[in-house]
């Protein structure tokens, strides 16, 4: 893969930061110089052998290398895993993920996966067995567990029982593993995509001896190809299905979800631990970085909704994201390997949206109330089948609004909220004066207010929400995400150029290539003014001119200039650009270390780590504490830095 | 978007320093005579630079650089973390973002940990030595954990068992004549699939696959200690000797900058100590391959 100096820069820079220096040596050379072996390793490094080798075994260990075998010569060659080394980036927004979502049981399990790197999942139990029992001395403080955990996940154990750790554990990993979290591994996932595809494609070449001749063999050798890719994917999350069935069909399993999985006290070991813990105790796991980026983004979407809609209507939206998150694996799934559910897009009933919603919020919060004869239900409650993008077919579109319109209007009086099954509760605005006077269910009023929200969502300009037909719901991420990303690189214009300058981006982008005569008149600006902002937007490469000469003399003054936004380039820029700023973050961390390593080199004696305060001088603790701080200020302005890398990259 | 050597010498020469003037005629807005183009570079770093501050971090975000560090500071705890470790000029240096230029000045910032290089001073044991951790340059494997064998490359196994000898094989379980030896003598005895052919299959499910390949590194060590005796007698087969050739080849290829390859006939760090990594102590293991440079 190929990747510009700066990312390659922060890859070591963030290998050396968590793994030390040998494994970083080696990213660099492997990023530096392609797929090499163990001697040229040797060569380009100027380390021997055995510490190449050893370095190695720490970079396979964390999936940060793909390797290759050649089975003639049994020689094999070293890729370096780019994404895989950028990803290191998100560990700490992972493990908090993680335990708002899952809890603090299951942060502890994913943080010594992650430690691990892969490891069998027996290891893994046996690890956090170790770390439970341990952790009941007193006195015995572990850093990853001081922070305080904020968001209200029911932390199961309580002084009065005596929970079993091994239980729990695989209870928890059960579920980690069902929704797709963790992830086996085997040594298919250490081919590079490259290298897996090929295997594939020759594989697949060996069905067509005399090679693939004419559109119909090439056709066929396309569908065996997919299916053949679809195959091995299914291999390859065999456990994970089979897991997810078992937790959808466990008794508590909706008591679970709601409690964000807390509430298995690994007492009684689920039907998904207990199968885990007799049946593939030796199945190697690790981190799932896709399926965090899923939660991430969902994460980010959410904090975009409440930003601009309110906080109630965000816990609903949470609510909608999780339970579409459940069917979507990757934040950028390859069309060849999807199925036929995927390429639909998935979507989701407003009862699973329901069983999401984290109880305790106040549905009836955050909204007003309009009279009946304000709201015009055909607008608010119309069904949008088709995403924004194909607008070709609008016309068969509309009839069908209307035929669902009808629809749903008659749905209107069945209340089956009431008899338990929880689809189709259309919100009916006539019935919302009895809801107040409580002679409906608690769930359906709660179902209702819910359904307002979704209608908010339906209805903002971003589309948050698609109302894709009676009682279902789906979210258009790819046009939800250009438009999260123009919002962040129209910020980062108007913090560079001003006003002026995102507006005469905006109208560029708006308009295509635009002749610079036109262009003050459509600004409404001065043209001295236009010509100054737009040479300097172009000298940052935000902007880029085009020539077209009106004869062959190509003078000047006969010459169209057009100027154009082009987004792709400039993504690319930004994203270097962002790159080189976290570079320069954490070389300034160095930097920072440096200057204070005297205080440093104190603070980790194995006598003072752990009690700093107790133990150093005053000015010294004081000079510590200021280096924390920094340290916190600077890892922070790289997840932020991270953030926008991945609205411009990775969502 | 100086005037300057812009379009083959149109206009926009020789103007004073500093002095803004009309911008040079045929440019695009060149009819325009309140604009002004400066013939001079302008400055690259604005005199007023006020960068903007960034707001304080918000719970999640502060939450999550507490787990990254803590994260951090667990891996640091492992046995598998190498410290950094600079050669003294660049340590020395008062910018630790050097500027380098090519490989070798890259490779000359690290420095080399064996008896050469350490510090008489401080090598001599002292009490407050109790209480500093001791600085990896190479991460321990050995028994540190247990490995999952099938995920690694097989020029890795003896190095996760600890057992790495050194040089470009060194890394395999066992050394490479013998153990192909072995490999035929497995094929014929217990009927097995080829170990190549193995390595590669996924057919089968994971807990099968792990407990042959259990069995058959078990096999391979015996076999090696095995190999240790009768050295040299290993047989012939056609298709061996496609093998032998490249590494041959291979081996040629290392021996201009890797030469304890054969480890036998002149070995100077094996004159006085056998060569032994054991008996050196665990953390100087580098020091005696790496005197090689």
């Amino acid at each position: 893969m190929l990747v510009t100096k700066n990312a390659a820069e922060l890859c070591v820079l963030l290998v050396n930061e968590l793994y030390g220096q040998l494994p970083s040596r080696l990213m660099a050379t492997l990023i530096s110089k392609g797929r090499l072996t163990v001697p040229h390793l040797a060569h380009h490094t100027s380390l021997n052998h055995r510490q190449v080798r050893h370095g190695i075994v720490v970079l396979v260990q964390q999936s940060l290398v793909f390797t290759f075998t050649d089975q003639d010569s049994a020689v094999t060659y070293y890729e370096a895993n780019v994404d895989g080394a950028y990803n290191l980036i998100r560990t700490g927004k992972i493990l908090d993920m993680i335990d708002t979502k899952f809890g603090r049981p299951a942060k502890l399990l994913v943080h010594d996966v992650l430690l691990l790197g892969h490891a069998e999942i027996a290891e893994v139990v046996r690890r956090y067995k170790g770390e439970r029992t341990s952790q009941k001395k007193p006195g015995d403080v572990d850093p990853c567990r001081n922070h305080v955990n904020g968001d209200g996940a029911l932390s199961p154990f309580t002084d009065s029982e005596e929970p079993d750790p091994a239980g729990e554990a695989y209870n928890v990993l059960a579920q980690l593993i069902g929704l797709g979290f963790l992830e086996s591994v085997s040594t298919m996932t250490y081919q590079s995509p490259q290298d897996f595809k090929s295997t594939v494609e020759q594989d697949v070449l060996k069905d067509f001896p005399n090679g693939v001749r004419g559109s119909k063999q090439a056709s066929e050798y396309d569908t065996r190809l997919r299916e053949r890719m679809r195959e091995i994917r299914a291999e390859r999350t065999s456990l994970k299905r089979e897991l997810e069935m078992k937790i959808e069909f466990e008794p508590s399993a909706k008591r679970r979800k709601l409690l964000n999985g807390g509430a298995s006290n690994g007492l009684t070991l689920t039907s998904g631990g207990y199968w885990l813990r007799d049946q593939e105790g030796h199945t190697v796991i690790r981190l799932n970085y896709e399926k965090c980026l899923v939660e991430l983004r969902n994460q980010k979407l959410a904090e975009q909704v409440e930003d601009l809609i309110g906080d109630t209507t965000a816990h609903v939206y949470r609510a909608v994201l999780s339970a579409l998150s459940r069917k979507i694996s990757g934040c950028q799934a390859d069309p060849s390997t999807m199925t036929d559910d995927e390429l639909m897009g998935v979507r989701v009933k407003t009862g699973e949206v329901y069983e999401h919603l984290n109880p305790s919020v106040d549905v009836s919060a955050g909204i007003g109330t309009a009279s009946e004869d304000e709201i015009d239900i055909r607008r608010a409650e119309k069904i949008r089948r088709y995403p924004p993008e194909t607008k070709g077919s609008s016309l068969r579109a509309t009839l069908e609004e209307g035929d669902e319109l009808m629809a749903s209007d008659d749905e209107d009086y069945d209340h089956s909220a009431e008899t338990g099954n929880g689809s189709a509760v259309n919100g009916s605005r006539e019935s919302k004066a009895d809801v107040v006077n409580g002679d409906v269910s608690p769930r359906s009023y709660r179902l209702r207010w819910m359904r307002q929200h979704l209608l908010i969502l339906a209805e903002s300009k971003q589309g948050f929400v698609r109302h894709c037909g009676s009682d279902e719901w789906t979210v258009d991420f790819s046009p939800l995400l250009q438009h999260l990303r123009y919002l962040e690189l129209d910020t980062m214009i108007e913090e560079t150029f001003g006003r002026q300058g995102l507006r005469l981006t905006r109208i560029l982008r708006e308009k295509g290539k635009i002749d610079d005569k036109t262009l003050p008149t459509m600004a409404l600006m001065r043209k001295p003014d236009v010509h100054v902002k737009m040479a300097e937007m172009e000298m940052a490469g935000f902007l880029d001119v085009q020539e077209v000469p009106r004869d062959n003399n190509r003078a000047a003054n006969r010459t169209i200039f057009f100027w154009f936004f082009d987004e792709e380039r400039t993504l690319k820029r930004t994203l270097d650009n962002t790159y080189k700023s976290m570079v320069r973050c954490l070389q300034r961390l160095e930097v920072e270390r440096r200057k204070k390593r005297n205080v440093l080199s104190v603070t980790e004696r194995k006598d003072v780590k752990g009690m700093e305060e107790e133990k150093l001088r005053g000015d010294v603790y004081n000079e510590y504490i200021q280096f924390l701080e920094l340290e916190k200020k600077l890892l922070g302005q790289v997840s932020r830095l991270d953030d926008l890398v991945a609205i411009f990259r990775d969502f | 978007m100086s005037g300057r050597g812009g379009r083959g010498g149109r206009g926009g020469r020789g103007g004073a320093a500093g002095r803004g003037k009309a911008a040079p005629p045929g440019m695009p807005f060149g009819d325009d005579p309140t604009l002004v183009a400066h013939s001079q570079p302008s400055e690259t770093y604005p005199s007023s630079y006020k960068p903007p501050v960034a707001p304080i971090l918000t719970d999640r975000e502060e939450r999550s650089v507490a787990c990254f560090v803590a994260f951090r500071q667990a891996y640091h705890d492992t046995p598998f973390y190498t410290h950094r470790h600079f050669s003294v000029e660049s340590a020395s240096a008062s910018d630790p973002v050097l500027r380098l230029y090519g490989q070798s000045q890259i490779n000359a910032r690290y420095g080399i940990k064996n008896r050469a290089t350490m510090d008489p001073f401080l090598a001599v044991p002292m009490y407050s030595h109790k209480f500093v951790d001791e600085s990896r340059t190479l991460p321990e494997l050995k028994g540190a954990r247990p490995y999952v064998k099938d995920l690694f490359p097989e020029e890795l196994w003896a190095t996760l068992d600890g057992k790495d000898a050194g040089g470009p094989k060194g890394g395999f379980p066992s050394k490479a004549k013998e153990k192909k030896g072995t490999k035929r003598k497995s094929l014929a005895d217990r009927g097995e699939n080829d170990l190549f052919v193995d390595y590669d299959d996924d057919d089968d499910d994971e807990f099968g696959l792990h407990k042959r390949l259990r069995n058959e590194t078990d096999e391979q060590r015996k076999a090696r200690i095995e190999g240790a005796g009768k050295e040299g007698e290993t047989e012939d087969v056609e298709g061996g000797e496609e093998l032998e050739d490249e590494e041959e080849e291979l081996s040629q290829e290392d021996d201009d900058y890797e030469d304890d390859e054969d480890g036998g006939d002149y070995d100077a760090e094996a004159y006085f100590d056998g060569g032994d990594d054991d008996d050196f102590g665990d953390d100087e293991g580098v020091g005696e391959s790496a005197m090689d440079f």
